[in-house]
């Protein structure tokens, strides 16, 4: 947890009153350009800085050129490189080394070669960010000629390591109105909200300790006490979670930026969908934008409707980790997904009935969204043998 | 074209009580930190698992610090220091061998456990006696050393955070000597050396540790279970004997084997059968590099032999090796200029609650070892007049 660094915390008491006390707005933009410079230097490290680097450039230059061949070639060099850095390992041992075990040596000794020991800092961000960046432009956006403003959009700092995920033609003006305006107001509510988000954290951390106690003798504990392991299991990633996105948007708001609300009281949905809107609402609407609306999203019929979601979340799945489990995860929500924006359509008279029923009688619906999301925590976060036990385990006393 | 300059940050009305309020509230809590540490711990005998890192507790340099200049300034301090073996693992706190040191020491000397589970020789214990000596108190430190072996790192590995901060804060020093030695553990952990640098100022951990030892605790532990919100007070020193039908359990032989193999590996130079390898350490070397000058001649090193039920399965020959061990650490922790102990020998395995640490019984014979040691050292110190010690 970068924020949690006692170099942070000089890095902030320098920082922050530096961009105060300035007058000028251009200084401080370059005030923040060089905090954020800093800041990605010291924790990605020289190895680090270069992808994204490479990556900007290349992405800067296609979006300046405005031809759809530059951009759509620079979005396959960003989604490759991702793939690289972040699932080389998954494709050669648990993909490619299943399918062929042969192969399964030699793939593995040439990623130990050529992979660095981590993926750069954020790669998953600033890919997404780079990727929405050309696909907007190519769809008639106007591409960001200043290339200062490109390289905050880039790696801006509060945003860079856990998002939210920035949308440029959002993050711009914010910027902008920012550095110009910045007032006490700011500070203090950015203040009010970077202590929202470290108290999650630190009850975030309880749980986490609670639940990896806990765990493993899920089969020894009685029914009632697995779901309650449960409810902590869902309590911890929704409080670890949006505790960075409260602090990023609290240090953002500092400096009198205003990024986007990543979280909306997600367990008080009243159905998947809703769950959607309100949950890591900045990458959901990425992969909605850019996967399910680009692969025809609803527009070519019922069938094709459910196969885009489930392609785009389990796309979204493995953004989260490499791994089957978070691809299990990814489609088990783009299963529920499709079953609950189709069931009123598909089951007729029935359907509309039940869904009518569940709309006069939201509480149900609540504790049918919260039983499915709290079930799919389990494969998030465990191996998919021990997550199917679990599971079993919590209707069998 | 000229930019306009924006007006600087505005402060209007709203925000000014609260960044008061906030820099109020962050000085009342660096105010308690810098205060809060003086009476830290009621009726203290030992920092048992609730109050040590086992359980995310860990007791600051100022807290360590008071513990000592909360004793009679007019009688000797013998703080105990070293690991699991001095701390009294498997002896309840009431028949811990420490309370039998102080009744056979008597009313001139307080005794003062600082040992702690997993500590290196001079690691925490150490630390608590070089803050009194420099408080200009009559100390005497007693450590344990493994056969063979200290491990030379000057600030522990569990504990390195207790020496960084009393270091930082003025409360230990090293002379020129030790500091260049010490500049590469500084260099492993930066992140450490920022936060002593930080609450050298702030006083944080003394604020946390005051709240979480009076008031309350603010984060889970799985010792601490579901009541974790408890103060730290509330909580008892549980350490128990090993019951019988645990003792000696023949699935472990061959893993303690090992470890008291390891020390014939690594002492042989001491026992003069040097291998086909360089020896890993010089003892005495370690020992004066571990060790501040001033702490040196006012300590008492044991080295604690081993559960004889282990001994007995050696073969002739390295049972030979390993019984050699013993008096030539002794005799390199007296050529390093301390004073040594032999213990253990002559004991029988009741004496023992696993391969190495001591029972009731044991422990009480070890204070027996130990006293007279302890005022012979405190003549030679000249901290009584009463050349028996007394």
């Amino acid at each position: 947890m970068l924020f949690l660094t006692y170099w942070f915390v000089l890095f902030i008491v320098l920082s922050l009153p530096l961009y105060w006390l300035v007058r000028l707005p251009s200084l401080r933009l370059m005030i923040l350009l060089a905090s954020c410079a800093v800041f990605h230097f010291h924790f990605a490290g020289p190895a680090g800085i270069l992808p994204v680097v490479v990556l900007a450039v290349i992405t800067y230059l296609s979006g300046l050129s405005r031809l759809k061949t530059a951009c759509y070639v620079s979005i396959v060099v960003c989604v490759l490189a991702l793939v690289f850095y972040k699932y080389t390992t998954y494709l050669s041992n648990d993909v490619i080394g299943v399918l062929m075990p042969s192969w399964k040596p030699y793939l593995q000794a040439r990623a130990k070669e050529l992979l660095p020991a981590m993926p750069p800092l954020a790669i998953s961000f600033f890919v997404f960010e780079f990727v929405h960046y050309l696909v907007d432009v190519t769809r008639g956006s106007r591409p960001m000629r200043n290339p200062i403003d490109f390289i905050l959009f880039s790696i801006f700092w509060p945003s860079i390591v856990a998002g939210p995920v920035k949308r440029y033609q959002e993050f711009l003006p914010a910027m902008k109105d920012g550095v110009r305006n910045v007032s006490g107001d700011d500070a203090m509510m950015g203040f009010v909200r970077l202590a929202i988000g470290l108290v999650k954290k630190f009850a975030a951390d309880s749980l986490t300790a609670y639940v990896a106690y806990t765990a493993p003798s899920f089969e020894h504990i009685d029914l009632l006490w697995r779901w309650f392991v449960l409810v902590a299991i869902s309590l911890r990633i929704l409080l670890d979670f949006s505790g960075y996105s409260d602090m990023a948007i609290g240090f953002a708001r500092m400096h009198g930026i205003r990024l986007q609300e990543n979280f909306n009281y997600p367990y008080l949905a009243t159905s998947l969908t809703t769950f959607w809107h309100r949950w890591h609402i900045s990458l959901s609407t990425w992969i909605r934008d850019y996967v399910y609306v680009a692969l025809g999203g609803n527009r070519r019929g019922l069938v094709l409707k459910m196969v885009n979601g489930l392609v785009a979340f389990g796309l979204c799945g493995l953004w989260h980790g490499a791994g089957w489990n978070f691809l299990v995860w990814g489609l088990y929500h783009g299963f529920g997904l499709a079953v609950g924006s189709s069931y009123r359509k598909a089951l007729g008279p029935v359907g509309q009935r039940v869904g009518n029923w569940l709309d006069r009688n939201v509480v149900v619906g609540w504790m049918g969204t919260m039983a499915f999301v709290s079930v799919g925590w389990l494969f998030f976060f465990y191996p998919l043998p021990t997550a199917w036990k679990m599971l079993v385990l919590l209707f069998d006393a | 074209m000229t930019e306009s300059p924006s007006p600087p940050m505005r402060l209007r009305p709203l925000p000014i009580p609260f960044f008061a309020g906030l820099l109020a509230a962050i000085g009342v809590c660096t105010l308690i930190g810098h205060l809060g540490h003086r009476r830290p711990f009621k009726d203290f005998t030992r920092f048992h698992l609730y109050v040590a890192p086992e359980t995310g507790y860990f007791p600051t340099a100022n807290q360590v610090r008071a513990l000592g200049l909360q004793r009679d300034p007019e009688k000797i301090t013998v703080v105990i220091g070293g690991n699991s073996i001095l701390y009294g693992v498997g002896q309840p706190v009431d028949q811990c061998w420490a309370n039998r040191l102080q009744e056979l020491l008597g009313p001139d000397y307080e005794v003062l456990n600082l040992a702690m589970r997993g500590a290196c020789t001079y690691e925490f214990g150490g630390v608590g006696a070089e803050m009194l000596v420099n408080e200009g108190r009559k100390v005497i430190f007693v450590s344990n050393v493994a056969p063979g072996f200290a491990p030379e790192v000057p600030d522990g590995y569990v504990y390195r955070y207790l020496f960084w901060e009393a270091y930082t804060k003025g409360l230990i020093h090293r002379d020129k000597s030790q500091v260049e030695f010490m500049k590469f553990r500084m260099l492993d952990d930066p992140e450490l050396q920022r936060r002593m640098k930080v609450d050298r100022v702030m006083r944080a951990n003394d604020f946390w540790h005051r709240v979480t030892y009076q008031h309350f605790s603010t984060f889970y532990n799985f010792l601490l279970t579901k009541r974790f919100p408890r103060p730290r007070r509330q909580y008892k020193d549980v350490e128990t004997p090993t019951p019988p039908a645990h003792l000696y359990p023949p699935a472990q032989d061959a893993v303690q084997l090992m470890v008291m193999r390891g020390w014939i590996d690594v002492g042989r130079d001491l026992i003069g059968e040097p291998g086909p390898t360089p020896c890993p350490q010089n003892l005495e070397r370690a020992l004066r590099n571990i060790f501040p000058e001033p702490l040196r001649g006012r300590s008492l090193l044991v080295v604690v032999r081993e559960s004889p039920h282990y001994v007995r399965m050696f073969e002739p020959a390295e049972r030979d090796r390993y019984e050699r061990l013993f008096p030539a650490t002794v005799e390199a922790i007296e050529k390093a200029g301390f004073e040594g102990l032999d213990v253990g020998q002559g004991f029988s395995e009741r004496e023992y609650n696993d391969r190495c640490h001591l029972s009731v019984s044991g422990g009480k014979m070890m204070a027996e070892s130990v006293a007279p040691k302890v005022r012979a050292l405190a003549a030679k110190l000249g901290y009584v007049t009463d050349q028996t010690g007394r």
